[in-house]
């Protein structure tokens, strides 16, 4: 799925005394099917930008091209286009455990399958398919979500958005309040919903994360793009100044390097490991 | 956000933001009164309500409260308006008898309309009053201003401060809830329910889908916040200093004396039965 922001500018309470300018001529075009990280520090405005992308926000000025559908300031948005266009794009919200009602797993999963495709009733079966992909078996499906621990509620706000298979997945800090475990284990199940095609736009502080999984990445920072362009590249860079995490394995590189010992090529532990075994 | 205009508190720093809520409060009362003093001839009646309009408009000037956002509070209240003005056309005030159209036995009476409309400036001056005093006066001033009002209420034994807390606490989450609110509505809106339009059924289920989790995090926020304040040593029965104190300086007195000078003058002149336009003004009149 296309995304373009043209000349895009946002503010909060434009018409008052309160306005907040948080996104000042982005321009951008998110390519399909990537992996795409959209870093910066708190307050950057990136879940702002991440909302005007599904019609929750419309711009202040500029363009934000979704899929073909084009939201400007004077866009009227009609529900039933809406509608259509949130149909393909899964949202996982910041503190999307906290979104849960229903009073069985199962029921909740199916939610969004049933809201989109009402006459389908194949929805218990997606919404089963779905929670077995993020890892949660058949015993949980008829216990109460509130039940749960908060790292499975937030599998079953996955299986949420991903039981009416969008095409676009954006997700808002998904491993928040994980352990490092559950951390590798959502992200590669994310990688591998990918895999199958869906495209992924990732809200992250952790640049480890960003290294690993994001196949482009852009960098907020006072309302713009700093940068943007291949993970690999942009966080080899001091990345501090926009108050960003150098990951830890180019942290280990840049101490090799004051040692004297220059790596080249290593992206992971695996490529660390053989380069240094080069160096016998 | 619109919607929650009525009661938000505005920060600004205005010169009625810096007075004493104790005051604020007190004016509010006396303004209130004033509003709702009867006259006995309809000109005289709309003169007097122009002029208390003319005196809380200098005030929102003051306190930067716009009149658009009272018109928003209105739009809340119009069926209430409408149904009044039917109940005002087929039951007309007592004494009515400028007849404007008749067809039949039913008579029109321009007083219905009068009625009327005296109703809505009486309630749009209302909205207006409050709305100063909630948007320059910040709750935990609010609660510290009535908290002060009834304190006598101490000696009847009434727990005074403990409601006083409670009723900080509550006001401060406000805030806290409807951010949230708001984030839940994101949250089910992404899953396709349609709030606004649907049928019954799909507002219902989208109600619950926004009530449910919304109950579920105040209970969670409130038990977080009791745990808090247990961890912290709270005993509601302890005496209690106030971090801040309320400060009643000579502008407050000033202002206190304006105040009730406009609002004894306006009673007096009510109480007076007396129509002065057409006392002082015979000719006119
Ligand atoms: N409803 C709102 N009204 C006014 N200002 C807002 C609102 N929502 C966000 N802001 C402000 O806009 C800015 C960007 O917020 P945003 O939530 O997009 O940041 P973020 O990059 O997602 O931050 P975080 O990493 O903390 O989630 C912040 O300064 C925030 O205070
Ligand atoms: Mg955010």
């Amino acid at each position: 799925m296309q995304i373009e922001f043209k000349n895009l500018y946002f503010n909060y309470n434009n018409n008052s005394e309160f306005k907040v300018t948080v996104l000042k001529n982005i321009n951008y075009l998110i390519n399909k099917n990537n992996i795409t990280a959209i870093v910066g520090k708190t307050g950057s405005g990136k879940s702002t930008l991440t909302e005007l992308i599904n019609y929750f926000l419309k711009p202040t000025s500029g363009q934000v091209i979704t899929d073909g559908f084009i939201s400007e300031n004077s866009t009227k948005l009609k529900f039933k286009v809406v509608n259509k266009l949130r149909k393909k794009i899964g949202y996982l919200f910041q503190f999307s455990e906290n979104q849960l009602f229903e009073d069985t797993v199962i029921k909740d999963v199916s939610f969004g399958v049933k809201n989109f495709y009402p006459k389908d009733d194949g929805y218990e079966q997606k919404s089963k398919e779905a929670l077995r992909l993020v890892g949660l078996d058949e015993s949980f499906d008829s216990r109460s979500p509130f039940d749960l621990s908060g790292g499975e509620k937030k599998r079953v706000a996955i299986a949420g958005v991903i039981a009416y298979k969008p095409d676009l997945l954006i997700l808002d800090e998904p491993t928040a309040g994980l352990d490092a475990q559950g951390k590798k284990e959502i992200m590669d199940l994310f990688k591998k919903i990918h895999e199958t095609g869906v495209q992924i736009i990732l809200i992250t502080h952790d640049m480890n994360v960003v290294l690993e999984y994001a196949d482009e990445m852009i960098v907020l920072d006072n309302g713009s793009i700093q940068k943007y362009g291949s993970p690999k590249e942009i966080l080899k860079e001091n990345v501090e100044k926009y108050n960003l995490e150098t990951p830890h394995i180019y942290k280990t590189i840049n101490a090799l390097k004051e040692k004297g010992i220059v790596l080249n090529n290593v992206t992971d532990i695996p490529s660390l490991v053989t380069e240094l075994k080069k160096h016998g | 956000m619109d919607k929650y205009i009525l009661g938000k508190y505005v920060p600004l720093n205005t010169f009625i933001h810096r007075l004493d809520p104790r005051m604020k409060i007190l004016s509010m009362i006396l303004l209130m009164v004033a509003i709702f003093m009867p006259f006995p001839s309809w000109t005289f009646t709309f003169v007097m309500s122009g002029f208390n309009a003319l005196i809380i408009f200098v005030l929102m000037l003051i306190s930067k409260v716009r009149l658009r956002d009272i018109i928003i509070q209105l739009r809340s209240i119009w069926f209430l308006l409408l149904v009044l003005m039917i109940i005002n056309i087929f039951l007309p005030p007592n004494g009515s008898i400028h007849i404007i159209a008749q067809s039949g036995n039913f008579k029109l009476y321009a007083e219905s309309f009068m009625q009327t409309g005296k109703v809505m400036l009486r309630l749009i001056e209302m909205f207006g009053v409050a709305m100063i005093l909630t948007a320059t006066t910040s709750p935990q001033e609010l609660t510290f201003g009535f908290g002060w009002f009834i304190k006598p209420l101490k000696k009847i034994k009434f727990p005074v401060e403990e409601v006083s807390m409670t009723v900080s606490i509550a006001l401060r989450f406000i805030p806290t809830l409807i951010e949230e609110t708001n984030r839940i509505y994101k949250a089910q809106s992404s899953r396709g329910v349609d709030f606004k339009h649907g049928n019954l059924k799909m507002k219902f289920k989208g109600l619950i889908a926004l009530i449910i989790p919304l109950f579920v995090s105040a209970f969670t926020m409130s038990d977080d916040l009791a745990f808090a304040l247990e961890a912290r040593g709270y005993n509601p029965k302890a005496e209690r200093t106030s971090y801040r104190v309320l400060k009643w300086s000579t502008k407050d007195t000033i202002w206190i004396i304006l105040i009730t000078l406009f609002a004894a003058g306006i009673i007096t002149i009510s109480a007076m039965h007396l129509d002065l336009l057409r006392h002082f003004f015979p000719k006119i009149w």
